[in-house]
């Protein structure tokens, strides 16, 4: 605990030294590396104290569990490694993002040490204002950032009513004991959390937010917050008990989420966009998963038991999974945009000439991992989301066979279509060939290429070495052995054995089998020459030949035209294909309503006559007494 | 409603005779015996070679049981065929093509003795195979081909 | 209906009506700015210019650039088809790779060596290109063939348009992957193209017409052959028929072909169009109605002028050409040509004298400096040549080729089309590079 309570001084002194952004990120660094270590305390079940005081009969403060150490880990190394890529890349930009940066962590950091529901809420609300008002970072206008405080603050009033109807229910705010906590708390505190995890149709705020942010913000946006809201919905599925039709709502949104963020990233063109969509595609699938896991849970016997433990994992391997890739993602895209000025896909082309190997590497393993290639991480926790989904005929009952069938059609659909886009991605940026090197190379300063590296290395790491990560996390009794696979090194999804993968033994197999190619490759360099791309015998021509990422994915776009709504756009005189997000126009409507009664509103009341404003105030005046009245009798 | 098999079968279409060709070419080492991949290029004939091009995909000659095959892409080819004197605007894909192909390869170049025009430019690679001035007519050509094919001759 | 195809300076205009052509004064003024546009494109068609619609520019437009060497097309051309994604927006075609300049050298050279020549701007029209030619020296020089000599020329002209509509045909079933049916008529092009040989000695009927007549070869053909000729003919018209009867009902096949490239009555005349692409779209142009050799001569025309209306007209111009072939041979072989006169053994008539000429403007005969005009219907539409001699000598040629105005008009009616339509659309117009580029 004493760890946390460093990491928390720490990060208070990173946003105080927050005008060079040098000093407030290794503050920040620092913080979550101390943080990190209780983590891992927690884990190796080192330290399981808890620091708390007493305030009118109920416990307030902080402590580590096994759930919070788990995440703590996760969140933690990634805070650590972000933090130090923003020790050089974040010296331009301004000192309220340092600022909101440290205290947006020491807010995660509460948020996932958090005993009773007050220091939650109290943390849940600074993290989601400091990343608002980190977000504010070069976003063009005023308006963008609202809809992610908007969608915070939904968030926020579920948690309250959740948290009102639990003290309600038990008269005690504590997190800590598990059962009885009624159904109204289930439902409301798990909307609060899903809201935070960016699930279908709480997504509408991310298109135009994340075009406008840098690398490291988007990274904490979208990897942190979301895995504080992951935690969260674990710890409250775990204090309350079992109701099946919500159970089964999750599963529903989740894998519809998944789909349709897949969906979305096929017809995005933007370089931050498509990672924004990859990010709901990933919450779904996690939702998906822990809603499988409190499904199989209450059914009884000990494979739906197994099942349970192992969709758990699944869960935690895709959090993990998303939390390392995602990151990496947005980091090395930061440094690319800013070595090549882009905004768009097709801007960023030959970045691999244009940006360097570094960026280029991490765009190539992240993109990899969420187009589950194996044996990375991303692959993995595909894999065993799917596989539980297959063992659904093991549900006692007709209606969560059904759901989750569906379920698996649409995560399936989802993968598909995530490979697609992340193709789209990594072909076009990475391996496009543009440009010749930058003429003044610039030394990249060690800060921003080590934490890619050390996040490709933990992209590997995580899917390979499986065997090793998983028992760390407390989920051992899942390994067994096989045939030629050494026990402890084989994946097994059931019991009895349903379907088994050794990611392990994947690597060794895929290096064996490289290795042949590799030899070729490198010892014909004598008959070996480089051509130019052909194209009928002509250069193809430096821009206006070039075939383009939206042409890439318009055949998607026209085959499915109604879900798209594809339609062709003229604009200043050119001629282009648009698309629609449906599920987030919904909330564009509501977007202009509330502008609309705002600005009704101030009209009327705010009309600069003295007496409409005094009028105004005895009417608040009137409306508190009254309630105060009513409250108390 | 005819049974195609048995209707193609009974035209006997393809025939059964040796293509010849008097021309001289020479041999091309390293090529695979049984199989030749020709990639056809339209230099700047009058059409007149491109149509006995296209003749020799008809049944009659039947070139795949000869090994012969065209391909789409100059990267599959050990051959190059090319059709006519180059002309100013097609040199320079010509040359592009020249350098896609990969080694070993050879080429065979056909040209019309009464091309008429004033824009043709030289055309004279090392991986000359042979020269053929004339319009060789589709058997003709086969014929050379097949010399390819089978190591050159004299 | 007045088609301009060709503008030849000092105002002066090649315009057909229907089954005529003629030079026009003053047309040039009134041209439309694309016609006017497209002329210049081709008076300067060794640059590398563009015929077409322009490009195109948004966001995700690219110009998808097929050509010059391709592995679809035979020829070395570039199509710049400008496009988001599936749909194109917008096409140009630039011909200058196979331009060669032929007419202009033919500047000096003897009128003979001309005519074989002209041939070379295409082989696979290159009869029609060397009759039209030679009409034109005729047209100067006031000659006329003999009628055995004028027969000959019609069946071989006859026979060079079912052997490029057998080629449009096969690879309009190769674009549909239909491999049974392409490989028929394939068999079919090579067998028109052995018949040629039988004819003329050549597989693509060159060096057959000469300045007066037609070669010696040509006209020394014997009965024998022209019976064996006839036979062939008639096997080859029966089979392609029945053949052609049964593809048209492959659903698939026709699915393709119907409603791509619609080029309409309208678009067509306005850009200069001419041929079986022309009589698609229900306008009855053909040079052939003005010939005395073909008495009852009836144009095949459909409606709808797309791809399939194209193929349907080529289809039945190869059973009425077959036709032709073989009512002509007839002629030929009961020797009412009575052409006992011919003395000099090419088809020119001994006495030479002020017979009636061929073609419109023709000028005074036993003058030095003459022009010429002299037309063809070719395979793919009307070829002519307009030249001015001297002394027996080229001083300047025109040629008219009929595949320039098709590929504007292809341009034209491939947009809005998506990228599966390409091969229909182009090759229903039966086009060549080297005839549009000369």
């Amino acid at each position: 605990m004493i760890f946390v309570g460093i990491g928390l001084a720490l990060f208070a002194l990173g946003a105080l030294f927050s005008r060079r952004a040098f000093a407030g990120y290794a503050f920040a660094a620092l913080g979550s590396a101390s943080v990190l270590a209780a983590g891992i305390a927690g884990l190796l079940g080192l330290s399981n104290g808890e620091a708390v005081f007493s305030l009118g009969g109920q416990f307030i403060g902080l402590g580590i569990d096994q759930l919070s150490a788990e995440f703590l880990t996760i969140s933690a190394g990634v805070w650590c490694l972000v933090s130090l890529f923003g020790m050089r890349y974040a010296s331009a930009f301004r000192r309220a993002a340092t600022v909101g940066f440290n205290l947006a962590l020491a807010g995660m950091a509460l948020v996932l040490t958090a005993v009773d529901a007050l220091t939650f809420i109290a943390g849940w609300e600074i993290m989601t204002v400091f990343v608002f008002i980190m977000l504010f970072e070069r976003s063009p206008s005023e308006r963008p950032p609202f809809g992610f405080l908007a969608f915070g603050e939904l968030s926020t009033l579920a948690l309250v009513i959740g948290f009102a109807a639990l003290y309600g229910q038990r008269h005690g705010i504590g997190l800590g004991a598990a059962g009885g906590g009624g159904a109204l708390f289930l439902v409301f505190a798990s909307l609060g959390m899903i809201i935070k995890m960016d699930i279908v149709p709480f997504h509408a705020w991310m298109r135009n937010v994340y075009e406008h942010i840098p690398g490291h913000i988007a990274a904490i946006a979208s990897a942190a917050v979301t895995l504080t809201g992951v935690y969260g919905l674990e710890r409250v599925l775990g204090m309350s008990g079992y109701l099946r039709w919500w159970a089964l709502v999750l599963l529903a949104l989740g894998a519809i989420s998944a789909f349709w963020g897949a969906l979305q990233a096929v017809s995005t063109r933007g370089l931050r966009s498509l990672p924004a969509y990859s990010t709901v595609e990933s919450n779904g699938m996690i939702l998906a998963a822990i809603g499988l896991s409190t499904i199989a849970s209450a059914g009884g016997g000990e494979s739906l038991a197994y099942l349970s433990r192992f969709a758990l994992a699944a869960a935690l391997v895709l959090a993990i999974g998303h939390a390392v890739a995602k990151s990496l993602f947005f980091l090395s895209i930061g440094q690319a945009e800013e070595a090549l000025q882009a905004r768009t896909i097709d801007e960023a082309r030959g970045l691999w000439v244009g940006a360097g190997k570094i960026p280029a590497l991490g765009i190539i393993v992240s993109g990899l991992s969420f187009a589950a290639f194996p044996p990375l991480v991303g692959y993995v926790g595909e894999w065993m989301l799917l596989q539980t989904t297959f063992q659904a005929s093991e549900f006692p009952s007709l209606a969560e066979r059904f759901v989750t069938a569906f379920a698996g059609v649409f995560v399936a659909l989802a993968l598909g279509l995530m490979a697609f886009s992340m193709v789209k991605f990594i072909g076009y940026t990475v391996l496009g060939r543009e440009r010749s090197a930058p003429p003044q190379a610039k030394r990249v300063s060690a800060w921003i290429k080590g934490p890619q590296i050390a996040l490709m290395l933990l992209v590997l790491a995580a899917g390979v070495g499986l065997p090793l990560l998983l028992p760390f996390f407390g989920f051992g009794g899942l390994f067994s052995g096989l045939l030629g696979v050494p026990p402890g090194l084989l994946l097994v999804s059931g019991r009895p054995v349903f379907g088994v993968l050794s990611p392990t033994m994947l690597a060794v197999v895929l290096i064996v089998l490289a290795a042949v190619p590799v030899a070729v490759w490198a010892g014909g360099r004598r008959g070996r020459r480089r051509v130019k791309a052909w194209n009928g015998g002509l250069d193809i021509a430096a821009s206006g030949e070039r075939f383009t990422a939206p042409a890439y994915s318009q055949i998607l776009q026209t085959m499915l035209k109604n879900v798209y709504r594809t339609h062709e756009s003229t604009e200043d005189g050119g001629r282009r294909v648009a698309t629609l997000d449906v599920l987030a126009r919904p909330f564009g409507f509501l977007w202009r309503a509330f502008g609309r009664i705002g600005a009704a509103f101030s009209r009327i009341v705010m009309n600069g006559k003295i007496a409409a404003y005094a009028a105004y105030i005895v009417a608040m005046f009137v409306i508190a007494i009254v309630l105060a009245a009513l409250m108390t009798t | 409603m005819r049974w195609w098999p048995l209707f193609g079968i009974s035209r006997r279409l393809t025939e059964k005779r040796d293509y010849e060709s008097a021309a001289e070419v020479r041999p091309l080492p390293g090529l695979f015996r049984r199989s030749l991949f020709i990639y056809a290029v339209d230099a700047g004939n009058s059409n007149a070679l491109n149509i006995e091009v296209a003749a020799l995909r008809a049944p009659q000659y039947n070139i795949h049981r000869l090994g012969i095959f065209f391909t789409d892409t100059p990267r599959h080819a050990d051959l190059l065929l090319v059709l006519g004197q180059p002309t100013s605007g097609t040199i320079g894909a010509l040359m592009e093509t020249l350098s896609q192909i990969p080694q070993p390869f050879g080429i065979i170049h056909i040209r019309e003795p009464l091309a008429a025009g004033n824009r043709f430019v030289d055309f004279d690679p090392p991986q000359l195979l042979a020269r053929i001035e004339g319009r060789p007519e589709a058997p003709e050509l086969l014929g050379i081909l097949l010399k390819v094919r089978k190591g050159g001759a004299r | 209906m007045n088609l301009v195809i060709g503008v030849i300076g000092g105002g002066r205009v090649l315009v057909q009506e229907r089954e005529k052509l003629r030079v026009g004064e003053r047309g040039e003024e009134e041209l439309a700015p694309e016609l006017r546009r497209l002329f210049e494109a081709r008076d300067r068609a060794g640059e590398p210019g563009r015929i077409g619609n322009g490009s195109s520019s948004g966001e995700g437009v690219f110009d998808f650039r097929y050509g010059p060497f391709t592995g679809g097309y035979p020829e070395a051309g570039i199509f710049h088809l400008h496009t988001y994604g599936e749909k194109i927006l917008s096409v140009e075609v630039d011909i200058s790779c196979k331009h060669r300049g032929i007419e202009a050298s033919m500047a000096g050279l003897e009128l003979s060596d001309c005519a074989r020549a002209s041939e070379t701007v295409a082989g696979n029209f290159g009869f029609a290109h060397s009759l039209a030619f030679c009409r034109a020296a005729e047209a100067a020089l006031a000659l006329e063939p003999g009628r055995r000599a004028e027969r000959l020329r019609l069946v071989g002209l006859e026979l060079e348009r079912i052997y490029n509509h057998l080629l449009v045909k096969a690879r309009l079933a190769q674009a549909a992957a239909q491999k049974v049916l392409a490989a028929h008529v394939e068999a079919l092009f090579e067998e028109a193209l052995r018949i040629n040989k039988l004819f003329s000695g050549s597989r693509l009927l060159s060096g057959s017409n000469r300045v007066g007549g037609v070669s010696a070869e040509l006209m020394g053909v014997d009965d024998g052959r022209l019976r064996d000729l006839a036979a062939r003919v008639e096997t080859l018209a029966r089979h392609f028929g029945s053949i052609y009867t049964t593809s048209l009902s492959s659903r698939n096949y026709m699915d393709r072909l119907h409603g791509i490239a619609v080029a309409g009555a309208q678009l067509a005349v306005a850009r200069g169009l001419t041929g079986p692409s022309l009589r698609a779209a229900g306008v009855d142009a053909d040079l052939r109605i003005a010939e005395p050799l073909l008495a009852g001569f009836v144009p095949i025309t459909k409606d709808e002028g797309d791809s399939m209306a194209r193929m349907e007209v080529r289809a039945e111009e190869i059973l009425a050409s077959c036709e032709i072939v073989r009512g002509q041979v007839e002629a030929l072989l009961g020797g009412a040509d009575g052409d006992a006169a011919d003395l000099r053994g090419d088809g020119v008539r001994a006495d030479g004298g002020a017979a009636e000429s061929r073609g419109a403007g023709a000028r005074a005969t036993a003058a030095s400096k003459a022009e010429g005009l002299g037309a063809a219907e070719s395979a793919t539409g009307t070829v002519a040549w307009w030249i001015e001699t001297s002394g027996g000598r080229v001083v300047r040629a025109y040629a008219s080729t009929p595949s320039l105005f098709g590929f504007q008009v292809f341009a034209d009616a491939l947009r809005g089309h998506i990228f599966t339509d390409f091969p229909f659309a182009l090759d229903s117009f039966g086009l060549s590079f080297a005839d549009a580029a000369r």
